[in-house]
């Protein structure tokens, strides 16, 4: 039987990074509180930063363009040396991904499904992720285009529908706001949503020609996802202006809030449907990706084998995890944005600098010999 | 994990079957009778006779022919699948005439049966057979075999002739611009509908597949366009189907399909022969099967339920509209009774106050939930639906208008049901025909969206949503993404939408062979 190519294209990566950045939309209440009617500008200066960050990973990408993180790790830090780098990373990875099935389980709570448990609407959830990942990444990242464009439309819908709310006032003074607030704002943007992008470093060796405008990939993504966040911001700041800290989805407050001639009222629905699609493809896409962590750790030939416990394992952290949303954003605000930059960026960096290294004294010893 | 158990096990019993059937159909052609023909025309008629039963349609007409009738002959024929008019003329009549003075020479035995295709037997259809199995093929297809005594070779002469119904308009594919025409049941006439449409470069390759049957399979693909990878993985597969008789070209899409346990289908079909000329044409292979009106494709692409044939034939705007709409109705087809659901009973605050006063004035007094009330009227949507197909047209269309006014209307007044509910199944009915090659599927997953919502709402659908989208981006048609076409790409001038056909410059990729120049200038000029 014909099988299916199980690499992916490089588009299917690009939307997949878009939308992906694009799911952590509910997290703008991270920096918003924090950047007030600054956190649009922050939020740019991020991706800025972020493009400037972002150069070890697309060089390790082109450097290794078929291994991926763990692989790379241990090439470079030796056996042991890589498979405790790949742990920290394997944890980084777990931890997210069942932070992020907490935000799904408090998001559904709190706006769709306020009667039923977490644990239940969560359990559905993972066994689809499991699923998913099962089938491989080409099913994972194949919806994530049909994701990004219904997001982006429900998004300039309400753009469109709740202009007569939106007060541009709100936004001045332009950078009325403490430096060094401004740089924790933009630190929590740039290792919030942007940096995340470190799970791709798992499934590049798994995308056809990569090694070929991989840096193109990468930033096109990245924007995409970059400017739907903005958007966001812009749309709950100027709706909301400063009363914007006091929601945890300020988004969804914006949406209650449009009604259009008695007809189309509680188009927050559409907000509901848009996170869901987006996390739903975020969740699915970090499983997939600790999945084959932990495959590659313990050697496991067939990742497909350990998909079901992986998901079960994400499930029962994410239930123990912050009972309290308020703690998680608190969290997210302080705790995070410090711990993410060392794994998100710092250790991608010190790889590639040991790789250079490595290779400049491998390239002198030869020439001495 | 339990399907894929259950798939082996069942695949298990199924391989030691057909390993059995294999070795008896080995014996029977191991039998001597099909090895060689004796020559001697009486014990030749005997063995035939001997394997093909006494059948009462089957004729073999002994006669004298030659200037002093010393040569004995005898043509064997199935009545009822020649034309007899055709054997009378172009073969007794001319045999009867036969003096052979200038060509009969007693010490060239063999020359008789050249001598008799040659200059006696008046058609353009005629061949040499020694293998008895092959001759006895032969008639039973159609064609009438003619033997001399002396001679260990017959003579097949094509004289099929059977009743066979005209090319009609098409009953499942209606259109009102475009060709009208459709396939039959007769293969001769399908392979023909197929080379009036595409004259250069289409090949037709025949197979026999059935044990007993004896079904001709036919293969029509266009020689540089087709996928030489697909094509020869179909072929084996086909080579591989162990069945004792092939009724309908369904038994194939059994047999071919890779994904038997997935709700949506991965092999298509049609009865237009303008539809199955322009999938050969993007590069999909159609498989013809003697007997049946609908000709397979291969591989299939999810997208190609939401196009038909007028698309091409309309304005590109129109044709767009059309298969949004289209898109649409698939999705109020499974959701719409699922999300009347999930507002009545978890989000009400979610419908406008006006309305919602107006569903619960409509609801009140009535016994059941939204999805016990959901479900009954489904579930009567679906009796009446079957009933409908089944009977006779006249009756059944009397039967689809008293289940759905009568019916509707008295479990309303009865207050069984509420009006809304009504409303929403008759919308939900309506637009499952509006894709019908996805009918089948969408019953099946109505009824799961809807069991999803009674349980979690709006976040149930959304769930059943998310199992359909790996469902389909998992399910591949030989190796051809399903999904292919749905998701941006390059090939996106024809798949929501619908561009004027000048642009549509390629064919699809992932169909298409080493000529995927469609439209424009080709690689060699």
């Amino acid at each position: 039987m014909l099988k299916q190519s199980r690499t992916i294209s490089k588009m299917q990566m690009l939307f997949s990074i878009a939308c992906f950045i694009q799911a952590s939309m509910l997290l703008t209440s991270f920096f918003t509180p924090v950047g007030g009617s600054s956190s649009w500008l922050a939020v740019i200066s991020s991706y800025l930063v972020f493009a400037v960050f972002t150069i070890p990973l697309i060089m390790l990408i082109k450097n290794f363009p078929d291994k991926n993180l763990f692989q790379i790790n241990a090439i470079v830090f030796g056996k042991v040396g890589g498979k405790i780098v790949s742990a920290i990373y394997l944890i980084f990875f777990w931890t997210l991904s069942s932070l992020n099935t907490k935000d799904i389980g408090v998001f559904l709570q709190q706006t769709v499904m306020t009667k039923t448990p977490t644990y239940v609407t969560i359990f559905f959830l993972m066994f689809l992720c499991a699923w998913a990942t099962r089938k491989g990444l080409s099913v994972v990242t194949r919806y994530a285009s049909f994701f990004f464009g219904v997001s982006m439309i429900i998004m300039i819908f309400s753009f469109i529908f709740s202009y007569n709310l939106m007060d541009f006032s709100y936004f001045l003074p332009i950078l009325d706001i403490e430096p060094i607030r401004f740089i924790q704002t933009t630190n929590v943007s740039l290792n919030i949503p942007l940096g995340e992008i470190i799970f791709f470093l798992m499934i590049h060796p798994e995308v056809r020609d990569i090694n070929k405008n991989s840096g193109k990939v990468v930033y096109i993504g990245s924007f995409m996802g970059m400017l739907n966040i903005l958007l966001v911001v812009i749309h709950d700041t100027a709706i909301l202006g400063e009363a914007g800290k006091l929601f945890t989805i300020p988004t969804f407050e914006t949406l209650r809030m449009i009604s259009i001639g008695d007809v189309l009222s509680r188009v927050e629905i559409l907000f509901a449907i848009m996170l869901m699609l987006l996390l739903f493809f975020k969740i699915s896409f970090m499983v997939y990706v600790t999945t084959i962590s932990i495959a590659e750790i313990l050697e496991i030939k067939d990742y497909r084998r350990i998909a079901f416990i992986t998901a079960a394992l994400v499930y029962i952290s994410s239930y123990i995890q912050f009972n309290d949303s308020y703690i998680h954003a608190e969290f997210g605000i302080t705790v995070a944005p410090l711990i993410w930059t060392f794994i998100e960026f710092f250790l991608p960096f010190l790889t590639l600098m040991i790789f250079i290294v490595k290779q400049k004294y491998k390239k002198g010893s030869e020439q001495t010999a | 994990m339990l399907f894929k158990a259950l798939n082996r096990h069942i695949k298990k019993i199924i391989s030691s079957k057909e390993i059995k059937a294999e070795n008896e159909w080995e014996k029977q052609n191991s039998c001597p009778i099909y090895s060689e023909l004796i020559g001697v025309l009486d014990e030749d008629l005997n063995k035939i006779r001997g394997i093909v039963g006494t059948s009462l349609d089957i004729k073999v007409t002994t006669f004298n022919f030659g200037e002093n009738s010393e040569l004995n002959g005898a043509v064997i024929f199935v009545d009822g699948l020649v034309n007899q008019e055709l054997i009378a003329q172009s073969i007794l009549q001319p045999l009867k005439l036969f003096k052979g003075n200038e060509i009969y020479m007693p010490s060239k035995p063999c020359d008789v049966v050249e001598a008799v295709r040659n200059c006696v037997i008046c058609s353009a259809d005629v061949v040499y057979e020694e293998s008895p199995a092959k001759l006895i093929n032969a008639f039973m297809s159609g064609d009438t075999v003619f033997l001399i005594d002396g001679f260990k070779r017959g003579l097949i002469i094509s004289t099929r002739g059977w009743d066979k119904r005209g090319v009609t308009e098409p009953q499942s594919e209606s259109v009102i611009r475009g060709p009208r025409e459709c396939f039959t049941e007769n293969f001769r006439t399908n392979t023909a509908l197929l080379r009036r449409r595409i004259k250069s470069s289409l090949i037709i390759e025949h197979m026999v597949i059935g044990r007993k049957s004896q079904t001709s399979v036919a293969l029509a693909y266009v020689d540089g366009v087709v996928n030489p990878e697909i094509l020869n993985e179909l072929k084996s597969q086909l080579e591989d189907i162990s069945i004792d008789a092939l009724i309908d070209s369904s038994y194939i899409q059994s047999y071919i399909d890779h994904n038997p346990f997935s709700l949506f289908a991965t092999v298509n079909y049609t009865e237009k022969p303008d539809v199955a000329s322009a999938r050969i044409l993007e590069g999909r292979i159609a498989i013809i099967t003697d007997g049946s009106p609908f000709v397979l494709t291969v591989p299939m692409l999810f997208i190609e339920s939401f196009q038909t044939a007028e698309d091409y034939y309309v304005r590109p705007s129109y044709a767009t509209a059309l298969r949004i709409l289209r898109f649409i109705s698939f999705m109020i087809a499974i959701f719409a009774p699922a999300i009347y659901i999930s507002l009545t009973t978890f989000h009400q605050e979610l419908i406008p106050t006006k309305l919602l006063f107006t569903l619960a004035e409509a609801k009140e007094g009535t016994p059941f939930t939204a999805f016990i009330e959901s479900f009954i009227m489904v579930f009567a949507f679906e009796i009446l639906r079957e009933a409908g197909l089944r009977l006779p047209r006249p009756v059944g269309q009397a039967i689809s208008i008293v289940g759905a006014l009568v019916m509707g209307e008295a479990a309303v007044s009865a207050g069984i049901v509420g009006a809304p509910v009504v409303i929403t199944v008759a919308i939900t009915a309506v637009a499952g025909f509006v894709v019908p090659s996805q009918t089948d599927v969408v019953t099946i997953l109505r009824i799961i969206s809807m069991v999803f919502s009674a349980f979690l709402g709006g976040y149930g659908f959304t769930l059943v949503f998310f199992a359909i989208l790996i469902d389909l981006a998992s399910l591949t048609s030989f190796g051809v993404p399903y999904f292919e076409g749905l998701i941006p790409a390059r090939n996106v001038q024809d798949s929501y939408i619908r561009m004027p056909i000048w642009t549509m410059k390629t064919r699809p990729k992932s169909l298409s062979g080493v000529d995927d120049i469609r439209r424009g200038k080709t690689k060699n000029n």
